[in-house]
């Protein structure tokens, strides 16, 4: 029974802000997982020591100074703490523990509950990253972003974006759960094939010009990278052009999540009894 | 099923070696039979581990887009440390990581009292009943990919710098014990233990790249916390170009660091007064 996604919109749209207060309390609630947005930082980190080094090893076509490496890899740091999501795994395991039928009964569509517990935790992110963010970027003088009011609105909105995009690509592959316990796997492959192509693995600007090429025309730049680019003032390609291929990828997933839940929800009651 | 044969053998010489290495034998072998029954999962987590090797090595290539040599490694030099990051972190998933998770199980359930009961050394006990069943092949994989790289740098190792290898080899998963047992003594306490396994998670990440790949003061800071001795020692040792004098201090370091991981462990069982009395 899944009543809830045939419900009026008006429904779910006014339970969101109580649905994001619940998900502000969890976050506060179990402080301790906050520290796993450290350990999430440390990948980009190591990176950026290892680029230090290439670039400090003597006349390179780096072409990337210090400064630029800081200052990409600490904003890549916070985006990625933003906007990465963790539904396919929250799904994976409310679908074994039961949790999931649970969800099905409220009056609230399973994918606003589930993106509303994302934006939560995000929001407590944001205000604890985004301060330390503008601290380093003032105390430190190799940190340096080009300051405009435009260059900035651009990045905050490429960064909801890129929120939104990963929000539905991890529903999306969450679905895979109706019929495979490994979801959450299926999407970290997903977005391990991703990382050479998003701005995870390296800056696109120096990956080879092939990968940059696909890059812009791929998802998976406009959930990670395409934010930090912006707010460094090195967009690979047109910005505009960009926004409208990240706006292109929400709408293919917006469109391919209902398809999918169709099918797979019908499975999830035979299974469920 | 196994705790009859641990009671018949009670009261023995506690240090009889073989009665200990067959209880090792149980208690893999109790494990690896009730994961036995999720096979599918067995193949899929070794698929994503192959994933995932060749997605590090893979992305290491970018950095030798620019220059064939960082800090001294070229492109196949670093591949024997990246295998040998994955070799390292499955001995942490496979070994370590499901009995330092089992802690917090133990000490809130108050199984802890009853297996401070048994006629068995509660550190070993604690230390080894769990096997990450689903990690076993990691090693393995992360071996393979080191040979690769040794291939591919063109530098076949001597049996010299072989057995340096495997006694380097040894001295890290002493270090990755020693950690978890301090990490172990840290769970008694805390009761609470929900970061600890991420202590050691960030140790062995540190120590995907060697350490010369980070300018001072990082690489200083990752030589004296012994970072450098989970891949970069056993990855120079692979090469023939390890200080010498590294055969001789790690091995004394590394037996160093597990007996003051067991002096931690065993004082934090002396402050732990029972969770069911």
């Amino acid at each position: 029974m899944s009543f809830g996604q045939f419900s009026p919109v008006a429904d779910w749209v006014r339970a969101y802000p109580q649905l994001l207060r619940a998900a502000l309390q969890v976050t506060l609630t179990y402080r301790g997982r906050l520290l796993f947005m450290f350990t999430g930082a440390l990948f980009p980190m190591l990176l950026l020591f290892v680029w230090l080094t290439v670039a400090a090893g003597g006349p390179t076509q780096v072409g990337w100074d210090t400064g630029r490496f800081v200052s990409y890899y600490l904003a890549a740091a916070v985006v990625h703490d933003l906007t990465s999501s963790d539904i396919s795994w929250a799904w994976d395991s409310d679908l074994r523990s039961g949790e999931l039928s649970t969800k099905l009964l409220r009056p609230v569509p399973v994918f606003h509950q589930y993106a509303a517990a994302e934006a939560g935790s995000r929001i407590v992110t944001a205000i604890i990253l985004g301060p330390v963010l503008i601290a380093l970027a003032v105390a430190l003088p190799v940190v340096a972003f080009p300051a405009g009011a435009a260059t900035l609105l651009a990045a905050v909105a490429a960064t909801m974006l890129a929120f939104l995009l990963s929000v539905l690509m991890s529903s999306t592959f969450a679905l895979m759960g109706f019929w495979t316990t490994q979801s959450g796997n299926v999407y970290l492959l997903w977005w391990g094939l991703g990382a050479f192509v998003s701005g995870w693995i390296a800056p696109l600007d120096l990956m080879p010009a092939w990968l940059q090429r696909a890059a812009v025309l791929l998802p998976f730049r406009y959930a990670v990278g395409f934010p930090v680019e912006i707010a460094l003032g090195i967009p690979t390609g047109n910005t505009l052009t960009g926004f409208a291929i990240a706006f292109f990828w929400l709408a293919v997933f917006a469109a391919l999540y209902p398809l999918v839940w169709r099918r797979g929800v019908r499975r999830f009651q035979a299974v469920g009894g | 099923m196994t705790e009859n044969e641990i009671s018949v053998t009670a009261g023995s010489d506690r240090r009889d070696l073989r009665r200990y290495v067959g209880l090792l034998g149980i208690f893999w072998r109790s494990t690896f039979s009730a994961e036995l029954e999720y096979r599918a999962n067995f193949a899929a987590n070794t698929a994503l581990s192959v994933f995932w090797t060749v997605w590090a090595a893979l992305g290491v290539r970018v950095f030798f887009r620019f220059s064939d040599s960082i800090a001294g490694w070229d492109y196949g030099e670093l591949l024997v440390v990246v295998g040998l990051f994955f070799t390292v972190n499955g001995l942490r998933q496979a070994l370590f990581a499901p009995n330092l998770n089992r802690m917090t199980d133990y000490i809130r359930n108050g199984t802890l009292d009853f297996l401070l009961t048994k006629p068995v050394n509660t550190q070993f006990m604690v230390s080894f009943r769990q096997l990450g069943v689903y990690n076993l092949l990691d090693p393995v994989l992360g071996i393979s990919l080191s040979a690769i790289g040794l291939a591919s740098a063109n530098r076949i190792p001597t049996p010299g710098s072989l057995v340096a290898f495997v006694l380097m080899l040894a001295v890290a998963a002493l270090m990755l014990y020693a950690l978890t047992l301090v990490l172990m003594a840290a769970a008694v306490r805390l009761v609470n233990s929900e970061g600890l396994g991420n202590v050691a998670f960030v140790a062995v990440e540190l120590s995907r790249f060697p350490v010369q790949l980070y300018r001072n003061p990082v690489q200083t800071v990752l030589t004296i916390v012994p970072v450098a001795f989970l891949t970069t020692f056993p990855a120079e040792a692979l090469l023939g170009r390890l200080d010498g004098r590294l055969l001789l201090v790690g091995p004394v370091i590394g037996a160093l660091a597990v007996a003051l991981g067991s002096v931690a462990f065993r004082r934090s069982l002396r402050s732990y007064s029972g969770a069911s009395g």
